[in-house]
């Protein structure tokens, strides 16, 4: 089944060209990578999979359900975490988590036991009454990531998920996106953090400059770019061109 | 001090809150600080041109030269201290809504800037945005001045004007430590309580701070006092006005020392200013713990009246931001500062019990209808840069137009009842004055609560730094206007019974029928305030704004 369906989307601020047609398709249950350098269009394109932005041409459906036409039903299927969560800081992180839980309609048994269950997975428990404008910037993240799972969401949209996490929860959040992708649980998500990508994405895409240069697996990635046996960093370095970092840092030290 | 330092950060906040505040305007000049100048200079021009063509006319009628010439001095005299009010109340609405997150990571903080420049600097941004006011002030007072030949007297105040912004934004720049001081302080205790005694303290900070700096109210009170004595000349804020009074009356020596007093009044508030800087420059963001009991979520009050779990969930969000967020304080001192404001002013200038009816009457529709207008028009933009959390969610625009719509009403009739309390033990009106002040009250609320939330959905303003507005400039005005028109409509009737009725003797016949009268007006003000709503939030959630 076809969870994610981005159909030739192109998407201007402006003069500048965020997204130039651009195609996705993931089937369910796996787990997309897109890679890019900043201002490649990576958070523009995941913004406008949960109807945040309007594209200006083409067409996004979630599940089946055009996000345009039926922006509600699409996101109650979606959890989410921005590239900088900005959450309510005069929230308590509870509270915050009960906020969320309400807003997607969750019942109170079922909000009290998943919240207790992710706080403690993400050792917040006793930090959990204070007012999220004392909380670190981990912390913080902590929290967006857990009020992207709380409503068991069919697709999760993770932009730079792993931001400020320490190593544990970054650990939690990996295996928990496997776990979620065997149950049938889509992930896409983008992420500077090449090893990261390499290590869990059934598919990667390479944007730049609002296109899709390279798509496909890690094998694929590397046939395309002819490097074979090589890393991930290396092929994204030719794919996207940026691959004279040497001179520029000799330019620098100068 | 490296004064090129301060020009540069003046500008940098100018520059900030022009491109904020004037992001939709499609002119690029009109974004741009010269533009508060060209503004300004403009205002300036055309008051003077006003002025100087409607002197004559008024003049040419009986008595209108000597009443004019009158009005002129009041003018010159007045304009140096109504400035420094002017300035500091503005600032009090609007300056100190700096969020506390940003205040503590700023990137200020890291800059070599010492505590006076950037108090001079902040100053100096606060002045020249708020120099429109002045320059309306000075463009007609010079025409006048011209005409009846008192251009050394509009000299004069002209630099007491000037000096009485900067005045003004010093104490603005105290009252920012003070709060920040106060919060701190509040924050570390944590819990309910302290958040409810922070929220008490912050009222009567801005409280006192407006009525401190209140002509009017400082007069009244130190009459109290002083009788035989003249009272003025013990509040610094009319130093200025009392130099230029003195110079007309010939008293140069007084006038001399008046001048050179307010002076250093100024240079006082600039060191206080510069002192509590320096001691509270950094707010460390403490970890605010709020409860220890266990979470234990439940239906809530709202739930078991049919709200959705979502309408619920933005109901409680919203209430916790009002009582928790620094920058929110302000706000729910609105009808206190004009309910005080306005008493004291009708205390000290006495009257008649139909008078004093009608002054109740307006103070009491001002104060709840700008209290509802504002608390449901800054409810979209309050949301900030956590709009996300709105736009991610599966919530319909019905959804949250209700939700903000019940908060607003809710918080009203809380403030109302409050003011109806306050305004019964005070004067102990006959049960039909009350009865009529409850349901224009009550309409008010509602029907202000609808058009600021209408206007909230329509001007919405996300942004921050360097100040969170909530509402843009054309929203707040176009805001008020609205608010004020409908407050007429809907107060008529009341208005008409209260002062016609009450000539004819009115009956409990027509109380009634005022009421009822009343409560349709809301009623269809509202409904076609929250369709628009509606609509207008539907427009919203199409895209983030970026």
């Amino acid at each position: 089944m076809r969870a994610l369906s981005i159909n030739s989307v192109s998407k201007s601020f402006g003069p500048v060209k965020a997204v130039q047609n651009t195609s996705i398709e993931i089937e369910a249950g796996k787990i997309q990578g897109i890679l890019g350098p900043n201002g490649s269009g990576k958070s523009t394109t995941l913004k406008m999979v949960l109807g945040m932005l309007k594209p200006d041409l083409g067409s996004i459906k979630v599940y089946g359900v055009d996000v345009q036409q039926s922006p509600i039903e699409a996101k109650r299927m979606v959890g989410y975490v921005p590239e900088s969560s900005r959450l309510y800081e005069f929230l308590t992180g509870v509270e915050y988590l009960d906020f969320i839980g309400d807003v997607h309609g969750l019942d109170v048994e079922t909000k009290k036991s998943r919240i207790t269950e992710f706080l403690e997975a993400f050792e917040l428990e006793g930090r959990e009454n204070e007012m999220i404008s004392g909380y670190s910037q981990g912390m913080k993240q902590k929290i967006a990531m857990i009020a992207a799972f709380i409503h068991r969401p069919r697709l999760l949209v993770f932009d730079e998920p792993l931001n400020g996490l320490d190593p544990k929860a970054a650990r939690i959040v990996k295996d928990l996106i496997h776990k979620l992708a065997r149950d049938g649980v889509t992930t896409i998500f983008s992420t500077h953090i090449l090893e990261i990508a390499e290590a869990i994405c059934d598919g990667i895409t390479i944007m730049y400059e609002g296109r899709i240069l390279a798509e496909g697996t890690m094998q694929e990635l590397r046939s395309q770019a002819g490097m074979p046996g090589s890393t991930l960093e290396d092929v994204f370095m030719k794919v996207t061109g940026t691959n004279d970092v040497r001179s520029i840092v000799e330019a620098l030290a100068r | 001090m490296n004064l090129k330092l301060v020009y540069r950060l003046a500008m940098v906040l100018v520059v900030s809150q022009v491109r904020a505040t004037r992001s939709r305007v499609r002119l690029k000049s009109f974004r741009r600080p010269i533009a508060i100048f060209a503004v300004g200079l403009i205002a300036f021009f055309l008051a003077f041109i006003f002025f100087w063509e409607i002197a004559p006319a008024i003049s040419s009628v009986e008595g209108g030269g000597i009443a004019l010439e009158d009005l002129t001095r009041q003018g010159l005299i007045g304009l140096p201290s109504f400035v420094i009010f002017f300035t500091i109340l503005s600032g009090l609405l609007w300056e100190l809504s700096y969020s506390a997150q940003f205040s503590s990571t700023d990137i200020i903080n890291a800059l070599p800037l010492s505590a006076s420049e950037y108090v001079l600097g902040s100053s100096l941004s606060v002045a020249y945005s708020y120099s429109l006011i002045p320059a309306i002030g000075l463009g007609a007072t010079l025409a006048l001045g011209v005409y009846f030949h008192s251009i050394d007297l509009w000299m004069m105040t002209a630099v007491f004007t000037f000096m009485g912004t900067f005045l003004g934004a010093f104490v603005i720049e105290i009252v920012r430590a003070v709060m920040s001081r106060t919060s701190s302080a509040f924050y570390r205790r944590g819990g309910r309580i302290a958040i409810a005694t922070r929220l008490i303290g912050a009222v009567l900070i801005l409280l006192a701070f407006q009525l401190a700096f209140n002509y009017r109210v400082m007069y009244v009170l130190l009459q109290s006092v002083m009788t035989g004595i003249t009272v003025a000349w013990f509040i610094p804020v009319a130093w200025p006005s009392l130099a230029v009074m003195e110079s007309d009356r010939g008293n140069y020596a007084i006038a001399f020392t008046l001048a050179v007093s307010s002076l250093v009044f100024m240079v006082v508030m600039f060191w206080l200013s510069v002192k509590l800087r320096e001691r509270y420059w950094v707010p460390i963001p403490a970890s605010i713990r709020i409860t220890t009991t266990p979470y234990s979520p439940r239906t809530g009050f709202l739930g078991r009246l049919g709200f959705s779990s979502a309408e619920s969930a933005i109901v409680r969000k919203d209430l916790r931001s009002l009582t928790r967020r620094r920058e929110m304080a302000r706000l729910l001192a609105i009808p206190v500062i004009i309910l005080v404001s306005m008493l004291a002013s009708f205390t000290s200038s006495g009257g008649s019990e139909l008078e004093f009816l009608a002054f109740s009457l307006v103070s009491f529709s001002l104060a709840v209808a700008i209290f509802s207008l504002v608390m449901s028009m800054i409810s979209i933009g309050q949301e900030a840069s956590a709009i996300w959390n709105i736009y991610s969610s599966p919530i319909a625009p019905k959804e949250i137009v209700k939700a903000k719509l019940m908060l607003g009403f809710l918080i009203s009739l809380g403030v109302l009842l409050v003011i109806l309390l306050a305004f019964g033990l005070l004067f102990r009106p006959n049960y039909q004055v009350l009865i009529l002040f409850f349901f224009l009250g009550l309409s008010l609320a509602i029907v202000e609560t609808s058009v600021g939330l209408m206007i909230g959905s329509w001007f919405p303003d996300f942004g921050e730094i360097p100040r969170s507005r909530f509402v843009t400039f054309s929203g707040g005005f176009v805001g008020t206007i609205a608010g004020l028109i409908v407050a007429g409509i809907v107060g008529a009737p009341a208005f008409i019974y209260a002062f016609v009725g009450s000539m004819f003797q009115s009956s409990e016949y027509s109380l009634a029928a005022v009421t009822a009268l009343t409560i349709l007006l809301g009623v269809a003000v509202s409904i076609i305030a929250y369709k628009l709503s509606v609509l207008k939030m539907s427009e919203l959630l199409k895209e983030l704004p970026t």
